[in-house]
């Protein structure tokens, strides 16, 4: 009798180690993944605090289909070339053949001529510039030059306002007008 | 004798009895661990989920309201194009009209009144995956796109919402 008793009580104290166990793991577990999520979350909101840009200029080109734009990286953030394409530029303008304001969200690096795209300017060397350091990355205080192209046969009208939205790849976004 | 077999009698009652009682701890434990599991994973993509619209327009012919909208989280979502079906029919984007009336729209893949369809503008990941960084452009059909102040708000699969306020 006492003997069946001692295994029996050796069983159930095995059971609640197991379940002890099974219980501590599941919370150590969910514990870890929320503590991930968060700082995964928290590094999502410093990325975009530590990021901003500034539009230092900007030049309707003398056809008018072009706007030459200066980009100065005012942030903490360094923006390697890999992520230019997910930088967004939106500009709105009036378009001189039908009067009517367009805004339309330009196309990074497109040769699609129906369609308002943007690329880094060519005639500038190095862009980003200066290139002191990761000369192919928009380094905090660099230059970024770009050029944006108006789908054909679209072309600023003379004397109308014009604006354009930058949003950078971790979702800050800067804005200024232009005259046409 | 007769006190041995009575003792073996009671000591496999006993271990059945054991064993009956740690396979049901058992089994509800696993599902207990499974089911926080299943709530650390979705708390992980709730989290790691943000979106931000980024700019708004009206097209005419057939009247139609453009906005843009992008990836700032860790989540993907899975959009038209992946061969993992698509997440749009999931998702619900709210106006609110000037004249106060607000309106749900359904995902359509094609263009039809009362709907909004959804493409991908610069992916650079993987085709039908909407990534960080990405951004969408989200084509709403309505009937008329009269002048004054609008309120748009898009809400995904996973529960994450991004609200705007704009005018024409």
């Amino acid at each position: 009798m006492g003997f069946g008793t001692i295994i029996a009580g050796i069983y159930f104290v095995a059971v609640l180690i197991v379940s002890g166990y099974v219980v501590t793991d599941t919370v150590s577990r969910m514990s870890n993944t929320s503590y991930e999520s968060v700082v995964s979350a928290s590094s999502i909101q410093l990325a975009q605090l530590r990021s901003s840009a500034s539009i230092t200029g900007i030049l309707v080109g003398s056809g008018a289909d072009e706007i030459y734009v200066n980009l100065t990286n005012t942030g903490n953030l360094k923006i390697v070339s890999s992520d230019f394409p997910q930088i967004d530029v939106i500009l709105t303008y009036t378009d001189n053949s039908t009067g009517l304001t367009q805004t339309h969200w330009c196309y990074y690096g497109s040769n699609d001529i129906t369609q308002d795209r943007w690329s880094l300017n060519s005639a500038i060397h190095p862009n980003p510039f200066p290139a002191v350091v990761n000369p192919l990355d928009w380094d905090p205080s660099k230059t970024l030059s770009i050029t944006i192209e108006l789908a054909q046969p679209s072309v600023i009208m003379s004397g109308s306002t014009g604006y354009l939205k930058i949003v950078l790849p971790q979702g800050s976004s800067t804005a200024q007008t232009f005259e046409g | 004798m007769q006190v041995v077999i009575s003792t073996a009698i009671l000591l496999i009652a006993t271990i059945i009895a054991a064993s009956v009682f740690t396979a049901a701890a058992i089994s509800e434990l696993y599902t207990f661990e499974n089911t926080f599991k299943q709530l650390g994973a979705r708390n992980e993509a709730v989290f790691g989920s943000n979106i931000a619209i980024i700019g708004e327009t009206n097209e005419s012919s057939p009247n139609r309201i453009i906005i843009w909208v992008k990836n700032i989280g860790t989540t993907s979502f899975v959009i038209s194009g992946s061969a993992n079906g698509s997440d749009e029919q999931y998702w619900d984007v709210f106006i609110t009209f000037p004249n106060g009336t607000y309106s749900r729209f359904a995902y359509c893949p094609t263009a039809q009144n009362a709907c909004f369809n959804v493409s991908l503008l610069n992916a650079v990941g993987t085709p039908g995956l909407w990534q960080t960084g990405e951004t969408v452009q989200l084509t709403i059909y309505t009937g008329s796109i009269p002048a004054g102040a609008y309120q748009v708000s898009l809400s995904l699969s996973n529960g994450v919402t991004a609200q705007d306020n704009f005018s024409f």
